[in-house]
């Protein structure tokens, strides 16, 4: 049996109230605004995530103390189409080594009725954080919080 | 929710999660990346590497016993794969965390419409 590519991906969609120019705008200068909080892997105050609007720019957070981390690399620019990256960071959520391996987040914006626009997700190629996925896996063996809502999260899909 | 309650600086610091790592030895990884195609039996494996058959092995075991690669029997062979439930772990931990950032970002992208 061979991993699936439909098990090492993950796919989503949601449509905005806003048209593709906005939308793309949002998702990229303005990820800051709506990125999970707990999710970045860079600690201290101020944290701003910010992106080189070009093939193979840096993604990163920089904090107030002016440390950085970069956690990301556009791969497509296409405003108001298509935003796509390599995604660094592993399931461990620690700060990524700038060659650390990466899956893919393909991000498409397109118009639908009424003005409005629908956001797809794609990110793929998952089963490239190997390291990080047997962290995940050692971590889900610690008795913390996470670990008991993975197994509970496990135990609904079995 | 899995990503609203990942106290992730917790796991970042904690030595279990860094301390180990099956993964870390050059051999071992390629056993591991041998697999990524597909079931393989050990004496397949070896014929791909510079290491004795034993090795082999060895390196098989420590990748079960991490959790990453599983055996089964096909008739009088053993064979090895990886452990899809490992990868299905990563694929639900971004599911349930890309679900809650998009749900944020519609959120983000509604308020700042004029």
């Amino acid at each position: 049996m061979t991993v699936q590519a439909e098990s090492t991906s993950v796919r989503k969609d949601i449509v905005v109230k806003a048209s593709p120019e906005r939308a793309f705008t949002v998702f990229t200068e303005q990820m800051g605004t709506w990125w999970p909080a707990e999710h970045h892997v860079l600690r201290g105050d101020g944290i701003e995530m910010l992106i080189e609007p070009s093939e193979g720019g840096r993604m990163y957070d920089v904090n107030a103390a002016g440390e950085e981390c970069t956690w990301g690399r556009v791969l497509t620019w296409e405003p108001p189409h298509t935003f796509a990256f390599h995604w660094l960071i592993g399931p461990d959520f620690s700060i990524p080594e700038p060659d650390a391996p990466a899956s893919r987040i393909t991000v498409t914006f397109t118009p639908v009725e009424d003005g409005r626009t629908r956001v797809e997700l794609v990110h793929d190629q998952l089963d490239q954080h190997g390291e990080g996925w047997q962290r995940l896996r050692d971590a889900v063996g610690e008795e913390d919080g996470w670990a008991l809502t993975l197994r509970r999260f496990a135990a609904v899909l079995d | 929710m899995v990503s609203a309650s990942l106290p992730f600086v917790v796991t970042y610091q904690s030595p279990a999660v860094r301390g180990l790592d099956a993964l870390g030895d050059p051999t071992r990884r390629r056993v591991f990346e041998g697999l990524a195609a597909g079931p393989r039996s050990v004496g397949d494996l070896a014929g791909d590497l510079p290491v004795s058959r034993p090795a082999v092995s060895q390196h098989l075991k420590v990748l079960r016993d991490a959790g990453l690669v599983v055996v089964r029997p096909r008739g009088t062979q053993r064979l090895y794969q990886l452990d899809p439930g490992g990868v299905a772990a990563v694929r639900d931990y971004f599911d349930q965390f890309w679900t809650r950032a998009l749900a944020a970002f519609a959120e983000a992208v509604e308020e700042t419409e004029e």
